[in-house]
């Protein structure tokens, strides 16, 4: 009798004290995704639509790489939203730049591998160069890419980069120049 | 014979730190962090770039950037690199209640910034150059300053290149949502962490007045205007990490087309906050004191 006191005694330790860790693995593994969904990174104040997903793994057509093209133009940030950051966010690129940064490189990825849609890049790269409110990296970026999509495509880039600011193209400057885009 | 295993069980009794490169990650650098860190400051060793920048030959002092140099610039400037748990009221204290410096009463002018910047409880630490300031904490005081660094002795303060920099889960887990498709050792995210290393460690210079490289308010019309965010000088953080991060995306050959457009971004971004101005020269990069 006693012995069995004691089997039942430490079966219902072990059973305590594997739902208490089962429990503690459970709160473990939460803070991962506690993570993954921002929480400790300085929180982003508006803007809860800041990237589209990546275009379909194939070749688009013309009119699918112009919406996309036109949903970036609407998601890169403009220099209005950057007045209410922390200064945890402004010492180095605040999180709206890596966004566009990523929805850049998107664009910048699908005309690498389609080549056929130089002269909607051309487009593309026109708008956002051109677009005042955009803060100067990612216009100065825009420049960069027009400037070796057009010494691609053969097209003059000297009318358009006469109407951007010098602070913008001095900047694009700092991009070297494509070598395979030399003319 | 009996040396020598005598030695390599010493090696291997020894914590890391101890036997580690110039640069330590100390003993509280979670073991993750500590790989990847590690990793990234390994290709500094074989990074070799021709034609890099002349600005950067010029601020590194050399005519080559060959293999080697990078590491050895950032040697001088960082020793200690210790984690997030690391509290540095906690671990200040006055090594000498009295210290004579040099240009004491020439100290770097503070621009007031406009904009504010409440800190946010919940921000990461990414990085940061605590070095300079325990070392012009002291400057103030005309104490100096000490450091207690974890598993190192207690670290005097005699100059900001003694070389602290705390390192936090943001330049990790940051960078995971920065460049999402890139795993944490790919080649893109340990350039945007070096990038960020290189901006710091230029905190570690300057003279009297450049003591630390101190930022400037961003001017009117940039994206950061009001925000204490730009330099107003031509050698200082943000051009210093803008130009290695340019050098290393540029000659990035694993570095794929969209990776390439973010880092270039961020190098833009860098270049962008060197205000423009005549009055904007080089400053005095020599260091205070000596290590
Ligand atoms: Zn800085």
């Amino acid at each position: 009798m006693k012995k069995t006191g004691w089997i039942i005694f430490l079966s219902v330790v072990v059973i305590v004290f594997w739902r208490y860790e089962s429990k503690k693995m459970k709160r473990l593994s939460f803070v991962p995704i506690l993570k993954q969904i921002g929480i400790g990174s300085a929180p982003m104040k508006d803007r809860p639509e800041t990237t589209q997903p990546s275009p379909p793994d194939r070749p688009l057509d013309e009119s699918e790489f112009q919406n996309f093209a036109y949903r970036t133009l609407n998601l890169l940030p403009k220099k209005s939203e950057f007045k209410e950051l922390n200064a945890e966010q402004v010492h180095e690129m605040p999180d709206l730049l890596w966004r566009a940064g990523i929805e850049l490189g998107k664009i910048a990825k699908i005309l690498h591998d389609q080549p056929a849609l130089a002269h909607r890049g051309l487009a593309f790269y026109e708008a956002c160069a051109g677009e005042a409110e955009y803060p100067t990296p990612v216009r100065a970026l825009c420049v960069a890419n027009y400037r070796d999509l057009s010494a691609r495509s053969k097209v003059s880039s000297e009318d358009f980069m006469r109407t951007l600011p010098v602070d913008v193209r001095v900047l694009s400057n700092r991009i070297p120049q494509d070598s395979s885009a030399k003319r | 014979m009996w040396v020598f295993l005598f030695l390599a069980l010493i090696t291997t009794l020894v914590p890391n730190d101890t036997f580690a490169r110039s640069i330590r990650i100390t003993s509280n650098v979670p073991r993750n962090q500590k790989l990847l860190l590690s990793r990234d400051l390994q290709l500094l060793k074989t990074l070799s770039v021709e034609n890099p920048d002349s600005k950067l030959l010029e601020i590194m002092h050399t005519d080559a950037v060959d293999s080697g140099k990078l590491e050895g610039w950032l040697e001088d400037r960082v020793q200690y690199v210790v984690g997030e748990s690391f509290k540095f009221n906690e671990a200040l204290f006055i090594a000498e209640p009295s210290y004579s410096y040099e240009n004491l009463n020439d100290v770097p002018v503070f621009e007031k910034a406009t904009k504010h910047t409440g800190g946010n409880s919940s921000a990461k630490v990414i990085m940061s150059n605590i070095g300079v300031s325990a070392y012009f904490k002291g400057k103030e005081q005309h104490t100096l300053s000490g450091l207690k660094i974890p598993g190192v002795d207690d670290v005097r303060m005699t100059s900001p290149r003694v070389g602290v920099v705390q390192i936090g889960e943001g330049l990790f887990y940051l960078f995971e949502k920065r460049l999402p498709k890139s795993p944490q050792d790919s080649m893109a995210k340990s350039l945007a962490r070096l990038s960020t290393l290189f901006h710091e460690a230029r905190h570690s210079d300057g003279h009297g007045k450049s003591l630390g490289f101190f930022h400037a308010v961003c001017p009117e019309g940039h994206h950061l205007a009001g925000y204490s965010a730009c330099d107003r000088n031509l050698n200082g953080p943000y051009t210093v990490g803008a130009l290695v991060q340019q050098l290393m995306t540029e000659s990035c050959d694993t570095c794929s087309v969209e990776e390439k457009e973010v880092l270039r971004l961020n190098y833009l971004d860098s270049f962008g906050r060197v205000i423009q101005e005549t009055s904007s020269v080089d400053w005095d990069d020599r260091p205070e004191g000596s290590r």
